[in-house]
């Protein structure tokens, strides 16, 4: 039964690194050939995982044709306009100026519920507040709320603030990630004086420490006994 | 285009190094079907000496090619083709010339629709 971990272990290697290369994407938001590619690869590493009967070849195989296929796809994509509508299609205006497009809807067989459903989930409750809803390509859709409608920004109240800083991550889970302090050409010295400021003797007792631009600190130290 | 070409190659590879593991598999099984087929005959016309010859050498070769055949083929066929010439050889040793035929046949048949299974064709693909 040794061969059962060890079969489970490289095929499900193998998955991972091919979602891996598909890139940063959250499964959400998956194009068509994506969506189909995790549907499949999914499937194809199973078979050979529960039957011993077949060779690893069959499931590593097809799996691997895939992921040649949807890279050499995804950068057809990225050079070809026409090759991107082809492969993906285009997004589609759904609600224009408030009113509903009923051709569109009918094109792209959506329904007014489903229209409704995607409006709630990203917030709005009054259609009349909506001047544009586009389907995208990922079956979401994306809505641009009339000017009025839109929440008030520090702009458009006049009022001048801070710009934001990226926090980025120096110490995660007791390690410190040198590459990021570097990044912030932040050295150990720095560190170490910001985590005896916060009573933190070493690293190892920091459960999350970011800094952003602006030089702000945000730092978590690690529970007792953890 | 880096990746696109990393993902030609790399099927591209794949795909002749598939296709070369075919004919491996279709250069194991013809000389293999064709002295089955000899050892059938040697049968008919009651020379058992070549029947079992030749019927023990098939036996052997393939059992020498198991471990390459399991890496590709399903295990299940390899096994029961393994049993039939093992069956072809014993009724050729015991001199049962109708056990023997029909052992050969049912090996020849099994060894043909592997070799079959490998060949780039319309039946196989659709």
């Amino acid at each position: 039964m040794i061969i059962a971990v060890l079969r489970a272990a490289i095929l499900y290697l193998l998955v991972i690194l091919g979602i891996r290369l598909m890139g940063k994407r959250q499964i959400g938001e998956l194009e068509p050939s994506e969506l189909v590619l995790s549907l499949l690869i999914a499937d194809l590493a199973a078979v050979p995982m529960q039957d011993f009967g077949i060779p690893l070849l069959m499931g590593i195989t097809p799996i691997l044709t895939l992921l040649c296929l949807s890279a050499i796809l995804s950068v057809l994509t990225v050079k070809s306009i026409r090759f991107r509508t082809v492969l993906c299609g285009r997004p589609s205006v759904v609600v224009a100026n408030g009113k509903i497009l009923e051709p569109a809807m009918r094109k792209n067989r959506f329904t007014v519920d489903e229209l409704m459903e995607e409006l709630r989930v990203s917030g709005v409750a009054d259609l009349s507040t909506v001047k544009y809803a586009v389907l995208e390509t990922t079956g979401r859709v994306s809505v641009l709320p009339y000017a009025g409608d839109q929440p008030a920004t520090a702009k458009a109240m006049g009022l001048s603030v801070r710009e934001p800083g990226l926090p980025v991550t120096v110490v995660s889970d007791g390690r410190v990630v040198t590459r990021n302090l570097e990044r912030l050409n932040l050295g150990r010295g720095w560190l170490d004086k910001e985590l005896k400021a916060r009573g933190a003797a070493s690293p190892a007792e920091v459960f999350l420490l970011t800094v952003d631009e602006l030089g702000r600190v945000y730092y978590i130290p690690r529970e007792a006994g953890a | 285009m880096r990746q696109l070409w990393t993902a030609a190659a790399l099927l591209a590879v794949l795909a002749a190094g598939l296709l070369l593991l075919g004919r491996g598999v279709d250069g194991l099984v013809a000389p293999l079907a064709e002295d089955l087929t000899r050892a059938s005959e040697a049968a008919r016309a009651g020379d058992w000496e070549t029947a079992e010859a030749l019927t023990r050498q098939a036996s052997e070769t393939w059992e020498a090619a198991g471990d390459r055949l399991r890496l590709a083929e399903p295990h299940q066929s390899v096994g029961e083709i393994s049993a039939l010439l093992e069956e072809a050889a014993l009724n050729a040793r015991l001199r049962d010339p109708e056990g023997c035929m029909a052992a050969v046949r049912r090996a020849v048949r099994a060894l043909n629709a592997l070799g079959e299974a490998e060949r780039v064709t319309l039946g196989n693909l659709f």
